[in-house]
């Protein structure tokens, strides 16, 4: 078999390869350590879940088809809270490129407090800011992180800026993998013009050309060990009808990298009897999001430029972060509240929303379950600090707005209509119960969370299981704390520094 | 408006070599209900939208849990039966919703919507306004247009 792009889905039969490596997931962490591997003269073999979307086909769909095609449970997964806690709608990709895919292409380095939280607090080597700097400028050059310019801000985000003047702060551009962007705000369904630079399109390309397959459709179950190192994995080929499990899969090789995500990941491993003891799959963190619309008076258009152009930190403080974004008109069609003419006599002005987000930098109140069926069951139990973060972060951004000059907005509670700054100041948001707010998530972390303690950890700084010989884990699952940003370049720039020590290690 | 901005106001779909085939997305019940829920909730101060707009949005649901699995099917089936069945109750009228008259299928959802249940409201909701809004009538109704900032680049 040679190197490139394969359809288990088209497969008959039982499914054998071998290679020096395999790599369970395509997305940030799985794309970045299979290309460095095979460049550096390794054979490579990607196993992923999902389907191969040609990013030019991705770039031409309707959000609606995008979702169905390329994110996992058509973008249903939901957490199932615990206590006061609002249900969390988890996105993510289930394609090859993964989640990369599907983001808004956002780049944040990891904040340097939070690495020296790392190195000080948890003891981890090797992430202090001086030592990931050639790891972080690898992977920037590598998907061309350049800042956005003001002129692609849309008039959402520059009517939030205008706000946050007003008040007193200022808005930070945000820094993006693009080239060429002309700011349709279609990032995280497929770019039309293909200038989001996602793995899909600068990465595994490379990997294939050094003869890497990559094989769609397939189903990873177990790790095998042998001798305490593992040799290989073993799933199933999602190769009958309705995309359902059919024929086996088994991959033989000298090293296995999992780099499923902090949702499957968790999973595999119990699986495969790996992490016993360990707590794996406890400690998800998420970055609960939430969204804020304002009505103006002028017409906005928000999806007329770059998806996500701007942030601040200036409530970092409080473990807030305030972030740019857009979201599809249906989507905001359905935060539209109320039922036929009252519900379209709103949607009917969506061109006139303005809208901007926040996350919470949350502690790790998430766990991953065995299912009945082959997908997790993830619970969330915001801790009470955080539970006590969303009123307040619901409030500064409707302040930003009002300050800008929203004659309404529209918070994220379900079933509440739009209000103006009187009706916002007399809703007593500390008594909203959970299950009546609206929250997001699209940075899953953690749950294998790497340390330096081989009692307690799954893996190493490297991303190297203490407990079995070979196996490594390099995705989000590792990130040992919540960031507070958008993680996409901290896991590609640990899995550089991963993929790197693996080169340097020799192969049993 | 250029050629890739207005391509994405279609009702078409793109041809994906990789997709999913032979996945059920719908049951004939569930296309019922859908239409029944897509019906109220999309009335405007003209009416009911045109049935074959409801046609293609129940068509094009189909195609997309066919392809988000059946795990978005179940979530999705779970918040219809909870609109289904609950939303008539909470006004005092019998199940199921798809055969009360639309002035009270709207009062029911309202009803609900507000509720504690209003979770289910909003998944339904959220999974028909998603695909609604991209026909092209329906895009032009809430003026949107598609277009990119630098449409001339």
């Amino acid at each position: 078999m040679t190197g490139g792009y394969h359809s288990a889905r088209d497969h008959r039969g039982d499914l054998e390869l071998s290679a020096d490596v395999v790599v369970v997931g395509s997305g940030a962490g799985g794309a970045t350590v299979a290309t460095e591997l095979a460049e550096s003269g390794l054979s490579v073999v990607v196993l992923e879940e999902g389907p191969n979307i040609p990013s030019e086909a991705l770039g031409r769909m309707r959000p609606s088809e995008s979702i169905r095609h390329a994110w996992r449970d058509g973008a249903f997964t939901v957490t199932i809270p615990r206590g006061d806690t609002p249900a969390i709608n988890v996105t993510m990709g289930r394609v090859v490129g993964g989640s990369s895919a599907l983001t808004g292409g956002v780049c944040f380095r990891i904040p340097d407090a939070v690495m020296r939280q790392w190195t000080d607090e948890l003891g981890l080597d090797g992430y202090t800011p001086r030592e990931m700097g050639p790891y972080f400028e690898h992977v920037e050059k590598a998907i061309h992180v350049e800042e956005v310019p003001l002129d692609l801000r849309s008039r959402s985000t520059q009517l939030f800026a205008e706000g946050a003047r007003k008040l007193g702060y200022e808005l930070k551009p945000m820094s993006r993998n693009t080239k060429g962007c002309r700011g349709c705000g279609q990032c995280n369904f497929g770019c039309p013009h293909g200038a989001k630079l996602s793995v899909d399109i600068s990465y595994l390309p490379r990997a294939v050309q050094k003869g890497t397959q990559v094989w769609s459709h397939c189903l990873v179950e177990r790790i095998e060990t042998k001798g305490g190192r593992a040799v290989g994995v073993s799933g199933r080929l999602l190769n009958r009808p309705a995309g359902a499990p059919g024929d086996r899969l088994r991959v033989h090789a000298r090293r296995v990298v999992v780099s499923s995500g902090a949702w499957h990941t968790p999973l595999i491993l119990r699986k495969s009897g790996i992490g016993r003891g360990k707590r794996v799959g406890h400690g998800l963190t998420l970055h609960p999001g939430f969204r804020m619309l304002a009505r103006f008076d002028e017409p906005v258009r928000g999806w007329r430029g770059a998806l996500q152009s701007a942030w601040s930190d200036h409530f970092e403080h409080e473990g807030l972060t305030l972030t740019g974004l857009f979201v599809p008109v249906g989507v905001l069609g359905a935060t539209m509240p109320g039922v036929g003419v009252e519900h379209t006599g709103n949607a009917k002005h969506i061109d006139h929303l303005a809208m901007f987000g926040g996350i919470i930098h949350d502690e790790g109140g998430g766990t991953v379950h065995r299912g009945p069926g082959r997908e997790p069951i993830v619970t969330y139990r915001m801790s009470r600090r955080d539970r006590a973060r969303i009123p307040a972060l619901i409030r500064a951004m409707a302040d930003t707005f009002f300050a800008a000059g929203a004659r309404q907005v529209f918070p994220p509670i379900l079933g509440l209509r739009g209000v103006d700054a009187d009706g916002l100041r007399k809703l007593d948001l500390e008594r909203v119960p959970g299950r009546r707010i609206e929250c997001a998530s699209q940075h899953p972390l953690g749950g294998c969370q790497m340390g330096p303690d081989a009692s307690r950890a799954l893996v190493d700084s490297n991303g190297k299981c203490w407990d079995v010989g070979e196996l490594y884990v390099v995705d989000g699952s590792i990130v040992p704390t919540s960031l507070g940003v958008n993680p996409q370049l901290s896991i590609m720039s640990i899995a550089t520094r991963a993929a790197w020590r693996m080169r340097d290690t020799p192969l049993t | 408006m250029n050629d890739v901005a207005g391509s994405r106001l279609t009702t078409a779909r793109v041809e994906v070599d990789d997709r999913v085939v032979g996945r059920v997305g719908m049951t004939p019940r569930m296309r019922e209900a859908t239409r029944a829920v897509a019906e109220t909730l999309f009335t405007t101060e003209d009416g009911p939208p045109p049935p074959e707009r409801l046609a293609w949005l129940v068509d094009d649901l189909d195609d997309f849990f066919g392809q988000a699995g059946t795990r978005a099917r179940f979530a999705y089936r779970l918040c219809l039966l909870a609109v289904s069945v609950l939303a008539p109750l909470m006004i005092f009228r019998l199940p199921p919703f798809r055969r009360l008259a639309r002035e009270t299928r709207t009062r029911a959802l309202e009803r609900m919507e507000r509720s504690s249940l209003g979770l289910a409201v909003f998944g339904a909701k959220a999974a028909l306004c998603i695909l609604y809004y991209e026909h092209p009538d329906a895009a032009r109704f809430i003026g949107y247009d598609a277009s990119c900032l630098r449409d001339d680049a």
